[in-house]
Parts: structure tokens; C-alpha cells; sequence
């Protein structure tokens, strides 16, 4: 079946709603990449063959990541009328009992971790159960939970509830009600309403993404093009896996809208090659959507054409750069070039091309459905919406939230469980952005505020440092990333970063010299005016900002021989 | 035309051209490495920066990249200016003290050798892609490209290997800044095979790039003068008849 309009949709949508919700039992598994390293395949093979032995007819559903990674593998039992039940840390061995008691209507109680009794925040509420049995009414509401009251998932809010490999079920949730009311609309208007809504890009630079999409359209050539830039490379950051692996038609819904507001009829999706199971379900979604007609000729009857690829990349951290990203997808070197031209001008292929991270272009069905007014009054004063952040390092509840800009770091380490020891730092913006010290706390989330603090929004990766960590040996293994990750093509990056790194080295292993800072500050300094990319330009940051909050601490590795933290311990004085 | 402003003074430029051009043009030196005017710019040397102020953005920028824009203000030798193009100089002699070009452009820029702390190398590769991009632009073989990332970059063939889309032109080797890309012509190959090998005549070695081709010797004088494999591709690129390369160029202007 083809979808032509409403009626289709709407059908496809009753029948994705029964495969959500069941008249029978319906148990789930979270199978993104942070449920299968732990073991879900097991736990949901286990399931399988328990099910088929106590009772045949119960249905077993595959989802993503709902967020509490640490909880992993994650195990939800879906009964019609009830609340639904959420386990954690399930193993093989527990299995059997869940499943008896699932069938029989009781509760594992020590693997419980929530009820939910009724659905998400944006799509229609949608209740499971109205009276909640006093046997539930002990284990806590999902809604109620101290780290979710804290956040707004929008981005996320198919995450852990859908199959991301059944498009039936993400249609059900609302899916491609946006596209459908987009294509309805004329290209300047939903350029305006991304414009009015204040959506600034995902990858880092934070730039407008209506002007971006304003520039590409009013530029000359017939031919254009749309790049969705889903190359994550930050070392132990995850949040855009999780999403490709969980809800990737959400993404591809933005991707289809902005390629018809600029007036492409060709996309690719660049995804990291280290990400096969995000690349599995993406091309899975593809195929579906071109299935249905909602890409290729004619999509949804509107006269307009567009055909999405997949291309994936090494996985080297330069081609998230947008010129690089582009010489990958030509086959050429990944080497960033010169802008002027910027590719809305000159991008793939030397023709006008649009460049969005993948949560921007998450973002853009929301904007859409809702409206560029609603979207305007979620977030900072100059970052609107919300960001997706991947929390990880010391903290007690790694895993992935979603909170409003203008959210203070304490309270995003609040919704972590705060950190395992004193907290000390935090990173944010992965390695290009910048380490603040735990007195920046009350900083808020947004582009401008984070970078007025000395640090980066970047992408969204935020890792906290606790008390046992050394800050030389955090800027140590950073500069060591860069100094890998950089292309290599200009001379302050590729040659100034191994000067810095080994200076670094020196100063932890007990090394260090009188006038090394001041030597490896005289370096850093024009490498940020000197260098061709962003890489480069940020690659000083792990270094500067730690030397800035704690130079203390470097001066004791160098003048005492000591580390403070008990990290560094060649060449140290005990 | 365009105006743009070069260190206070209003200049016209055509539009399309670099910001390096227009400085030459008027006789503003900028140093520069990795740019030749026959190739196109690269932007990696990093020694041709100037200040550009757009609008009231100002940044840091390689004039051999920049184009032209109505209104730019430019400024050639700024603080932030020398402090990159210092750096620039130290990290380059750090990697590579000895070739004679790049020691005489730092003295001239004041550099005279890295930073006592700074490690040393003994590189005589810049990796300024002048080769590279004479091999792609130029000739159009695409027999060397860069490989690998970050510190361990090189210029080399595909996989290390024996490069079939070699023709031996030596474009790489003219415009090697420092000379690292090494060239040889041998009246008899075979003395390079200690082991003993078929007489192989006249050759040219591409040390680089482990290629060996044969030359052509000339109908007339029976000197070799070009690898046959660059005759064969240039003249089929161009449709010549198959006795246009019989003659070296001496004997063909005898002949004339």
C-alpha cells in the first residue's frame, strides 16, 4: 500500500496501535546497543522459549533505548488495562519468573524499577490503566521519578516505546503526520516556521537552521542537495547511536521536510561505519518509508520527488566536519576545506547543499506538528528547544536524558544521580569543548552560555569528573585523541598537537620543566587562530580549560613531582 | 572589479581572485609554502594568513583560499598574524631542521630553528601537496595521494604499492619545495639488480614511488629521452599519430 494522504495514514496507524498495545500480553526487550552489550539478546531468546512453554500466545516486542542505560538489559511488560511494568538489569536466569508472574498479573519486586500508567508528554495521552491495583501502587510512577520530572523528552519520546524497525508502530506514535502537513505547506512557509522557532544546529556550531535552509534555498542551480550528518565520534558519547537505533523514521521525517522546503530531491545519511546496528535500522526505516511512498517519485501524491542513501563513513573524527564530510561522500581524502564557499553555495558535488546534524533534523517534525510558537517558548533566551545529552564518566546513572535548554549543569548531574565521588569537573561538549570546574555548576545549558563559561554546547556529550580523577592525565588522553584524530592536512594541528601531547607526557611522568606551561600556552594560543577546521581550532580546549581552573595542579606535577589525585604515577614522587 | 582593503589601502581586484593574488599583484609580500600559482590553493602551509574583517566578524584566514568580497578589510601582519606564522615556522623546522629552502625562509621570517623544547624530526617532506595536487590537477594520473591521518601522514601510492598510474612525467619532483621526491634517469637499469636481471636498458626510476619505466631512445640520435608509458598516455590522450614521439625534441627541430 502506498500512502496517497490522511486516509492511508490513519489506517496504517490503527494497525501499527494494535501492535503497540495488545488486546493480549506483551512483553518488550531493549535492544539498542547499550541492552544488547548487556546481555538483552539472551534475556529476550530466554523470554522466547519461556513464553512458548508457559503460554503460547503472548506477544514479545523489540524497542530501543529508553534512557536508564544503567539499567540495562531493560524488560517491560505490557498487560491491556494496566499500568505498564518496567524491569531492570534483567538477567536469563530471572526470566522464567517474570514471565510467570507477567501472566499471572503480579510484579517482580526486586527487579521492578517503574510503573507507567499512562504515555508520553506529546503524543495524545494515552492511558494504560485507570484504577492502579494497590499491589502497583508501591512501586513508583514512571512521571513522578525525581530524573524525569526534570526532563522533557521530545526528541526522545519514541525512544524505548516503539520497534525502530517496524514503521507501523512509529506512525502510530504520530509519525509522518508532520511530513504530510508539510507537504501541504509551501517551502518558505515551514522555512519561516523553522526560522521563527529559534532552532539553532545540533553538531556544535549552533548556527540558525532556517537561515542555513533560507541560504540553500534561494541559491542558484536546479540541483541540490541534503547531507543528515549522523557521524558521531567523540570518544564514550552515544546519545545520536541511541537515537539512530531507536527511533531512526524520526530523523528521516526531518530529513524528507528539509529536503522539500530547500528543494532537493537527492539526500544522503552519513552514518559511522562503527555503528552497524544505527546503519542496519536506518537503511530497515529507508526501505519501509520508500515502501509506503513516503521517499522516492511522488511522495504522499505531492508531485515531489526524493530519494535518500546511505553512506557510511571510516569513523574518523574529522569527517563529522561538514567540508570533510562532503570530500568522504566524493570519495575523496576527508580533509576539511576553505569556507568561503560554505556548501549552501558549494557543497556536494559543487552544488548547493544543506549540512544538518541528525537531532537537529529530529527537531524539525516537532516544530512542524506543533508549531513554531509552542517550540519558541521551550529553552534559553538564545537556544530554544531541547538537547539531547549523553551523561557519562563518575556519575551513578550513566545514560541519556533530554532536558530544556537553559537546564543548569546541576541539575542535568541532579537527574544523573549526582556524581559517585566529590565532583571535581565536568566536561562538556565532548573533547572540543572544554572542562569547567564544579564552581560553574549553575551554568545554563545553551550555546552562548557555555561558551561564555570558557567550554562548548557541542553535540551534547557531558562527562563528569569525580575527586579520583588527575586533570593532566584528562588533558593528557584528549590532546592524545586529537593528535589521532586529526587529518593531518595543516600544519599547526597536525604538528603543533604531538608538541603539546608530549609536553603533557613529560609533565605526568614527573618530567616536567620550569616554563612548560607558559612554552605549551605559547602554542596553544595561535593554534586556535592558525588552525584550517574546527578540529583543530578546538583541539587546545581539554588542555587550555583545564589549565585555566586547575594550573594548580599541573604546577604540582611539575614542581613536586606529585599528583595530587594519585593518577599519574611513573616517574612521581609517592 | 572589487575593492577591497590591504593594510589601509583601498585596492581593486577582479572578482574571483584570491586575497593572496591581489596582495601579489600590488606587491604585498606574504610568505607562503604550499601554494604554486599553476595548482589549485590548498590552504595547509597556514604561513599566508592575514585578519579579515567581514562585517564585524574578524578571523584569522588563508589568503591563498580567500576569495575577493566587496568591502573586505584585510590586515597582512597583525599580532595574531606573526604569532601563526611563527608557529607555523618553528613547527615546520621542528619536523624538518635540514632542507636548505625551508631554513632560508625562516631566516627571512626571523626563525631561524625550533624552540629548544620542541622535539625534533628529520623530515624533509612539508606535506604541502604541491606533488599531489600537480599529479590530480595538472597531469591528471593520480598516481600519489596523501595516506594515513594526524602525525603519521605521508605522501605515497595507493597501499604502498608499485604505481601503475605513474607515467613518469617528474611533475611531482619539479615542484617539490624542498627536494625530497628524487628522480633518476640510468643509461643501463640493470645495475641496480645486484642479483642479476635481464638487460633492462635505459630507465627512469621514480625512487618514490617504487616505479621503473622504460625510456624511449630516439630514432635518429638513439639517446633515451622520455619514459615510454608517458609518450603512450600523452598521445593518446591527444590522438597523435603513432610516430610523433619517434624523434627526441633535439632531432625533431633538427628535422624541422
Amino acid at each position: 500500500m502506498k500512502i496517497r494522504g490522511d486516509r492511508e495514514l490513519n489506517t496504517i496507524k490503527e494497525k501499527g496501535a494494535k501492535l503497540l498495545y495488545p488486546s493480549d500480553l506483551k512483553i518488550t526487550v531493549g535492544e539498542a546497543s547499550c541492552g544488547l552489550s548487556r546481555g538483552a539478546k539472551a534475556v529476550e531468546e530466554t523470554i522466547l522459549e519461556e513464553v512458548k512453554r508457559q503460554k503460547p500466545g503472548i506477544k514479545i516486542g523489540v524497542v530501543g533505548c529508553n534512557g536508564f542505560c544503567h539499567q540495562e538489559p531493560i524488560v517491560e511488560v505490557i498487560a491491556p488495562g494496566k499500568s505498564k511494568i518496567t524491569y531492570g538489569k534483567v538477567t536469563k536466569e530471572r526470566v522464567k519468573e517474570l514471565v510467570q508472574s507477567a501472566i499471572r498479573g503480579e510484579v517482580v519486586k526486586d527487579l521492578v524499577l517503574f510503573r507507567s500508567d499512562y504515555g508520553d508528554i506529546l503524543d495524545e495521552r494515552i492511558s494504560y490503566a485507570t484504577n492502579v491495583s494497590s499491589l502497583l501502587k508501591e512501586i513508583p510512577e514512571y512521571h513522578s521519578l525525581p530524573s524525569i520530572k526534570k526532563q522533557q523528552r521530545y526528541i526522545l519520546r519514541k525512544c524505548g516505546l516503539i520497534d525502530p524497525e517496524n514503521i507501523e508502530e512509529y506512525i502510530a506514535r504520530e509519525g509522518y503526520t508532520s511530513l504530510l502537513k508539510a507537504l501541504k505547506m509551501k517551502p518558505r512557509e515551514i522555512i519561516k516556521q523553522v526560522k521563527d522557532s529559534g532552532l539553532r544546529g545540533r553538531g556544535g556550531a549552533g548556527f540558525s537552521t532556517g537561515i542555513k535552509w533560507e541560504a540553500c534555498f534561494s541559491a542558484k542551480g536546479k540541483e541540490k542537495y541534503i547531507i543528515c550528518n549522523g557521524s558521531e565520534g567523540e570518544p564514550g558519547i552515544g546519545m545520536h547511536r541511541s537515537l539512530l537505533e531507536s527511533d531512526p523514521h524520526s530523523i528521516i521525517e526531518g530529513i524528507i521536510i528539509a529536503a522539500y522546503a530547500i528543494g532537493a530531491h537527492e539526500g544522503y545519511f552519513y552514518i559511522r561505519d562503527g555503528y552497524p546496528l544505527a546503519i542496519k535500522r536506518v537503511k530497515k526505516a529507508i526501505d519501509e518509508a520508500t515502501a509506503l511512498g513516503l521517499l522516492g517519485e511522488n511522495i504522499a501524491n505531492s508531485r515531489f520527488d526524493f530519494n535518500l542513501k546511505v553512506k557510511r563513513g571510516g569513523g574518523v573524527f574529522i569527517c563529522g566536519e561538514e567540508t570533510s564530510l562532503i570530500a568522504a561522500i566524493e570519495g575523496r581524502v576527508g580533509e576539511p576545506r576553505q569556507r568561503p564557499p560554505f556548501p549552501v553555495e558549494a557543497g556536494l558535488w559543487s552544488k548547493p547543499t544543506v549540512i544538518n546534524n541528525l537531532e537537529t533534523l529530529a527537531n524539525v517534525p516537532l516544530i512542524i506538528s506543533q508549531g513554531s510558537e509552542w517550540y519558541k517558548k521551550i529553552g534559553s533566551k538564545t537556544s530554544k528547544g531541547t538537547k539531547v545529552i549523553s551523561l557519562t564518566g563518575n556519575i551513578k546513572n550513566p545514560g541519556l536524558i533530554e532536558v530544556p535548554m537553559g537546564t543548569t549543569l546541576k541539575e542535568i548531574i541532579e537527574i544523573g544521580g549526582g556524581p559517585v565521588n566529590k565532583l571535581k569537573a565536568i566536561q562538556t561538549g565532548g573533547p572540543s569543548g572544554g572542562v569547567l570546574s564544579s564552581n560553574h555548576l549553575d551554568t545554563p545549558l545553551g550555546f552562548d552560555e557555555l561558551k561564555n563559561a570558557g567550554s562548548l554546547l557541542g553535540s551534547g556529550g557531558m562527562v563528569v569528573i569525580d575527586e579520583g580523577n588527575c586533570m593532566v592525565d584528562v588533558a593528557r588522553y584528549f590532546t592524545a585523541f586529537f593528535e589521532d584524530e586529526s587529518c593531518g592536512k595543516c600544519v599547526p594541528c597536525r604538528e603543533g598537537l604531538s608538541k603539546i601531547r608530549e609536553i603533557l607526557d613529560d609533565i605526568a611522568t614527573g618530567k616536567g620543566e620550569e616554563g612548560d606551561l607558559e612554552y605549551i600556552e605559547h602554542l596553544a594560543y595561535p593554534m586556535q587562530d592558525g588552525a584550517a577546521c574546527a578540529l583543530g581550532k578546538t583541539s587546545v580546549n581539554p588542555f587550555l580549560t583545564t589549565l585555566k581552573y586547575f594550573r594548580k595542579e599541573y604546577e604540582t606535577h611539575i614542581k613536586e613531582k606529585k599528583c595530587p589525585s594519585g593518577v599519574c604515577k611513573e616517574g612521581m614522587m609517592k | 572589479m572589487i575593492t577591497v582593503t590591504i593594510n589601509g589601502k583601498r585596492l581593486k581586484a577582479e572578482e574571483g581572485m584570491t586575497l593572496l593574488e591581489v596582495a601579489r599583484e600590488y606587491g604585498i609580500y606574504i610568505p607562503t609554502l604550499c601554494s604554486h600559482e599553476a595548482l589549485k590553493p590548498y590552504g595547509a602551509c597556514r604561513l599566508c594568513v592575514v585578519e579579515v574583517t567581514q562585517g564585524s566578524q574578524v578571523s584569522i584566514e588563508t589568503s591563498c583560499t580567500y576569495p575577493v568580497l566587496e568591502g573586505l578589510k584585510v590586515k597582512t601582519d597583525t599580532e595574531k598574524v606573526k604569532k601563526v606564522r611563527k608557529l607555523v615556522m618553528e613547527l615546520l623546522l621542528a619536523r624538518c631542521p635540514n632542507p636548505k629552502e625551508l631554513k632560508a625562509l625562516g631566516k627571512e621570517m626571523g626563525v631561524e630553528e625550533a624552540p629548544l623544547r620542541m622535539s625534533l624530526k628529520n623530515e624533509f617532506c612539508i606535506l604541502c601537496g604541491q606533488c599531489v595536487r600537480a599529479c590530480h590537477e595538472v597531469v591528471g594520473a593520480g598516481a600519489i595521494s596523501f595516506t594515513k591521518k594526524g602525525s603519521e601522514k605521508k605522501v605515497d601510492t595507493p597501499f604502498h604499492e608499485t604505481s601503475e598510474a605513474c607515467i613518469g612525467c617528474g611533475a611531482c619532483v619539479f615542484v617539490c619545495p624542498t627536494g625530497v621526491i628524487k628522480m633518476r634517469d640510468v643509461m643501463d637499469a640493470t645495475f641496480y639488480y645486484p642479483q642479476g636481471h635481464d638487460d633492462l636498458g635505459p630507465m627512469r626510476m621514480m625512487q618514490n614511488w617504487q616505479k621503473e619505466l622504460k625510456l624511449k631512445e630516439c630514432k635518429a640520435c638513439g639517446n633515451p629521452y622520455a619514459p615510454e608509458f608517458l609518450l603512450e598516455t600523452l598521445g593518446k590522450r591527444v590522438n597523435l599519430p603513432k610516430d610523433a614521439f619517434d624523434l627526441c625534441p633535439g632531432c625533431r627541430e633538427v628535422k624541422k
